[in-house]
């Protein structure tokens, strides 16, 4: 890597700071080591590569034959490389990961990915680790177990488990267990993927208004539960999807696209906006959420003793 | 086959997040970090290996939305995506699993390794040993298409053939 005196940092910068996104997407592969190693321009130990993908071994190694499969295309993080890519680069990946088992007797593998900063990703390519493993060998990649409180997973669950399912689809839950929420969950989006334009130039001029309302509309099934720390929550609750989309982005330093963060707060707005007009006083977040949330709410009160503090001081990070 | 905790856990329905024909997503029993999802093929497999191809693709690909819906709904500032193949790479049990590991900064949790020094010599024989196995991966095992589809195909193919030769056969005899 090249490194840089103050003055030469400050007027990058500056022309950073004046860049469009797309030029700086272009600056950021001209940048790029690796998109450099990919083009012939540095030197490296090209393993294997292909159309799609380059694997070379890295030069700072966890284990000896450690590999780092790269896409041919520069992309900063793993979400945004388009999906017939990503399947091919963990396709190669494997067929790595068993070449090096016969190529080194290794004893094991390890498939490795940091998506962020956070997670110790290092270079603003989207890269694979492929690290061979022998026993005895002094490498920490162990993960290490907690234990948690039931309530706190439930706690988690409840906010991941729609996400996932948004993203994946119902999987083969919709058919088995619940046929009638898929179909409520579908119809409201449908229905709003077309007001969703006109909703997010409003949902610009409305924010405060809006976090207003998302804070009563959470305020409202809070309390049912615990008294003292409840009170808290909501706030915390209600600030933590704005910081967390700021520090992703800061986080990955990626060029997320930020139209689809903004169109996902339209939804989420929209969402809670028709649902309010539909029912005023059920106030739920989302349809597929509610006979969920009355389990929830049923255990917890059976249980009583919630740390609703610990959790969601982790899950804002301290933040 | 010996009993799989996990076959266990898939069919009790054990913190299910998502389960479709071809992976069940749950949320690890002891979690590592706030945030640690398991992917699981449905079938008992112990390592990659004895995935297809097209298999590993359809996973990751799910793996990536699962990663992307683990940074936006519970906050994370990056998450990690770990496969331990082997007992060697720290696999401690015997069904595959991909770890999904949300990660926030000055969360406790270290997968930094120390780099270790190899000589150019060194670097040079694995690059030879690797490229050696290397050369011939490119083709990749596709989906089949559905079974019955083939074995109609199959026959159809044979009785044209049979038809065609008694035609020819036919042909023949009329000849002389």
């Amino acid at each position: 890597m090249v490194e840089m005196n103050t003055a030469q940092a400050d007027e990058l910068k500056e022309k950073l700071a004046q860049m469009s996104p797309e030029e700086l997407r272009e600056f950021q592969k001209k940048q790029c080591v690796f998109c450099q190693i990919i083009g012939g321009r540095v030197a490296s130990k090209k393993v294997y590569s292909d159309d799609k993908c380059t694997a070379i071994l890295d030069i700072n190694p966890a284990n000896p034959g450690h590999i780092v499969l790269l896409p041919n295309e520069h992309y900063s993080i793993m979400p945004l490389v388009p999906p017939e890519i990503l399947q091919h680069l963990f396709k190669v990946a494997k067929a790595l990961a068993h070449a090096s088992l016969k190529a080194l007797e290794a004893q094991g593998t390890n498939i490795f990915v940091a998506n962020g900063i956070a997670a110790g990703q290092k270079a603003q390519h989207f890269m694979l680790h492929i690290i061979p493993r022998k026993e005895g060998d002094d490498l920490k990649l162990n993960i290490p177990e907690r234990a948690v409180k039931d309530s706190d997973l439930k706690q988690i669950m409840d906010r991941l488990k729609p996400a996932v399912l948004k993203s994946l689809g119902a999987g083969t839950e919709g058919k088995e267990e619940k046929p009638e929420e898929k179909k409520e969950e579908a119809q409201p989006e449908e229905t709003k993927e077309e007001p969703q334009k006109k909703e997010e130039e409003k949902a610009e001029e409305e924010n405060e208004v809006e976090e207003i309302k998302e804070a009563l509309g959470e305020e409202e099934e809070a309390p049912k539960v615990v008294d003292v720390e409840e009170t808290e929550e909501p706030e915390e609750k209600e600030e933590a999807p704005v910081d967390i989309e700021d520090e992703v982005k800061a986080a990955l330093g990626a060029s997320k696209p930020e139209k689809k963060s903004k169109k996902k707060k339209a939804k989420k707005k929209s969402k809670k906006k028709a649902k309010k007009k539909e029912e005023p006083e059920e106030k739920e977040e989302q349809p597929e959420e509610e006979p969920e949330k009355e389990e929830q709410q049923e255990e917890k009160e059976e249980g009583g003793d919630v740390t609703l503090d610990d959790i969601s001081g982790l899950l804002t990070g301290g933040m | 086959m010996a009993k799989c905790e996990f076959c266990d856990l898939i069919k009790g329905k054990m913190n299910k997040i998502y389960e479709d024909d071809l992976i069940y997503v749950m949320l690890a029993p002891k979690p590592s970090a706030i945030g640690h999802v398991l992917v699981l093929p449905k079938k008992h497999i112990m390592i990659i290996e004895q995935l297809q191809d097209y298999e590993v693709g359809e996973i990751f690909e799910k793996v990536n939305k699962i990663s992307t819906a683990v940074f936006e709904s519970l906050g994370a500032q990056g998450t990690n995506i770990i496969v331990q193949n082997g007992v060697a790479a720290g696999q401690s049990h015997s069904h595959m699993m991909i770890h999904v590991i949300a990660r926030r900064e000055n969360d406790g949790l270290d997968f930094n390794w120390q780099p270790k020094q190899l000589s150019e010599e060194e670097m040079s024989t694995i690059e030879l040993k690797l490229k050696e196995f290397t050369k011939n991966i490119g083709a990749f095992e596709e989906k089949p298409p559905a079974p019955v589809e083939m074995e109609k195909k199959v026959e159809t193919i044979k009785e044209d053939k049979d038809s065609a030769e008694n035609y020819l056969i036919k042909q023949l005899e009329r000849i002389p």
